[in-house]
């Protein structure tokens, strides 16, 4: 009975208890793609390179649509001085508009 | 396998055959029309492995469609002919080469092409109101345009007797995985025949990719088999950049053997846990799926990605390794390594799990060869081939590895083989951190010239996959890209003959095959 408990208690647990206990992403995890300041040229290679065609000019700025976006990274290596793939990820909506956000730069 | 090509071509069937070698070694034979079927069935009866059977549409510059058989002899040989659009039909291989089966299914459905004599025209991609007359990789097929549906029903075997049942499993079924269609024929519990009909994930990937530059071809490589990811954008990548001439660095050959082998430890590890929960053997099916979280996990800190995507570049790598996450990595995989242990221990230490896997699912060398079957169900059917050492691509030729093979065709060797595979991914993935040299992450790859033709294999964890391009400009011109699960569902219809119903699962498992892989 003691040795069950013990190989029990001594057993691997991958479970977090996650949203009580937050998630930390690890250093090169790519989350929701961000604009740092700086003057961006709007030479509209980030939204060129993008393969999901997530990324579009309008006059306010960039516009990032995240029901397209695979977080897959090309953006910020096309453009790693305006921008960088962030660490967040709680990116739910519930409005399919609400998923089209603006990268403004500076 | 050491083969004297030159004798063997010297002895093949005259026919009007122009022969040409290319650079990556690969001997390129030109025929006609007629003596297609004659030369690779001969190829086939010395020793030769299909590798692919496959079309192309070149009318808009040559006047006629090309059809293009890859057999593996050692080295590979390709076979090309011509169909001219007037006759629109080529001599079936299936009744000399079984393995040409499905592949001339495709054809005919794809490009209307057809195979004259083969015993089975059905279609086998096109879903069942598809329009006749309607070639979706035809170049004048215009993906915008919506098809009209025709109503009709797809005619499965059957099987006549007193007390024979029909039982549909599918599309969508117990694990909801991925959807596909198993027709049983049973009379009480032993199974007598199974028909498997997939084409429920077929999403156009060889048609999208001929408007995709070859940059943004990575991405969609990359997502054709999801657990595929590392070996499907390598394949790609290879073909590429032999289509380029483009040199890899070696630092970059070294992460890509890496990450091919993480995929590979990820997706084992999560087999055999399936196969523990497929017999009710909850412990190490709960300890093997806490076990490939710990790899998905250290996939995830290797590469950002737990699926081990945005890796590939055409030209090397995009992500680099230093030596301090390499040194982190070789200690985690101590402990990884030691808990995989005890998973096979458990494993294979109780009688009534081995029970149900011994004997189940029998799939003969005999049968497995025939087919075409790859991967870990062709070597636990005792077939010893492994494209790492075969026809050896990234980091491989420097690094030293085992290819386990069973010859008990059941269940139980395909788990075993498996298990074998795990621990030498582990030695491979510490040979190629620790060794790993210096350099650059990717060679500067300028444009890709149209014209050229190249394939590369790779061995993904479920066997060998292979992506043969014909390039375009700035796309490919024809893609075709052969998932290992299409080499080896057919083994499925003969490994279950004989078994009882509730086995079925168990044996799927055993196979553990890729539905969206095989459908594209």
């Amino acid at each position: 009975m003691l040795r069950l408990f013990r190989r029990v208690l001594g057993k691997d647990s991958r479970t977090r208890h996650y949203p009580k206990e937050a998630f930390v992403p690890p250093a090169k995890f790519r989350g929701r793609p961000e604009a740092l300041t700086g003057g961006c040229d709007r030479c509209g290679g980030c939204a060129t390179v993008c393969p999901a065609g997530a990324l579009a000019l309008i006059p306010e700025g960039l516009q990032l649509d995240l029901s397209r976006c695979v977080f897959c990274g090309e953006c910020a290596r096309a453009c790693p001085e305006h921008i960088v793939m962030g660490k967040e990820f709680e990116l739910a909506a519930r409005d399919r508009g609400e998923l089209k956000v603006v990268l403004v730069h500076g | 396998m050491s083969v004297d090509i030159e004798e063997i071509i010297r002895e093949a069937p005259s026919g009007l055959a122009i022969r040409k070698e290319r650079d990556d070694g690969t001997v390129h034979m030109t025929v006609d029309t007629e003596g297609f079927a004659d030369l690779v069935a001969y190829l086939h009866a010395r020793g030769g492995r299909l590798v692919s059977l496959h079309a192309a549409d070149r009318r808009a510059a040559d006047g006629a469609f090309t059809m293009h058989a890859l057999i593996d002899l050692g080295v590979i040989v390709e076979v090309e002919c011509a169909v001219r659009p007037d006759r629109a039909s080529f001599h079936s291989l299936a009744p000399r080469v079984n393995a040409a089966n499905w592949y001339e299914r495709e054809v005919q459905d794809m490009f209307g092409l057809v195979p004259d004599g083969h015993p089975d025209p059905r279609p086998l991609v096109l879903y069942d109101d598809w329009p006749e007359g309607i070639y979706p990789l035809r170049k004048d097929f215009d993906p915008s345009v919506p098809v009209p549906r025709v109503p009709r029903e797809y005619r499965f075997r059957r099987v006549e007797g007193e007390g024979v049942h029909e039982i549909p499993v599918g599309p969508v079924h117990a694990g909801v995985i991925e959807p596909g269609h198993f027709r049983f024929s049973a009379a009480g519990e032993p199974i007598i025949a199974l028909e498997v009909r997939l084409g429920y994930v077929h999403r156009g990937v060889e048609k999208l990719s001929e408007s995709i530059p070859y940059r943004k071809g990575v991405f969609l490589a990359e997502r054709i088999s999801g657990d595929a990811s590392a070996a499907h954008s390598t394949a790609y990548c290879q073909a590429v950049e032999r289509l380029c001439g483009a040199e890899v660095p070696e630092r970059a050959e070294y992460i890509r053997t890496v990450v091919l082998e993480m995929e590979r430890l990820y997706n084992h590890i999560g087999d055999i846990a399936g196969i523990a929960l497929d017999t009710a053997f909850a412990v190490p099916a709960a300890d093997g799926l806490a076990l490939k979280e710990r790899v998905l996990e250290l996939n995830e800190r290797l590469t950002g990605s737990r699926l081990l995507r945005s890796v590939n570049d055409i030209g090397g790598v995009t992500m680099d390794v230093s030596r301090e996450e390499a040194m982190k990595v070789i200690s985690r995989l101590v402990g990884l390594r030691q808990q995989f242990e005890k998973l096979a221990a458990t494993m294979f230490s109780s009688t009534s799990m081995l029970d149900r896997v011994e004997g189940t699912g029998r799939l003969d060398r005999e049968k497995a060869r025939p087919l075409g079957c790859v991967g870990p169900v062709a070597r636990a059917s005792g077939i010893d081939m492994d494209a790492r050492r075969d026809h050896p691509y990234a980091a491989y030729r420097n690094l030293s590895f085992r290819v386990p093979v069973r010859d008990g065709g059941d269940v139980d060797a395909r788990t075993r083989v498996r298990v074998d595979e795990v621990r030498e991914s582990f030695a491979i993935i510490e040979q190629a951190l620790d060794g790993m040299p210096g350099g650059p992450l990717a060679a500067e790859v300028k444009e890709v010239p149209a014209g050229r033709t190249a394939f590369s294999l790779v061995e993904a964890p479920r066997g060998e996959v292979m992506h043969w391009i014909i390039s375009g400009d700035g796309t490919p011109f024809r893609h075709k890209i052969r998932d290992p699960s299409f080499c080896n569902w057919l083994g499925m219809e003969f490994a279950v003959r004989g078994n009882i119903v509730p086995d079925f699962p168990l044996i799927n498992k055993s196979f553990g095959l890729s539905y969206a892989g095989n459908d594209l």
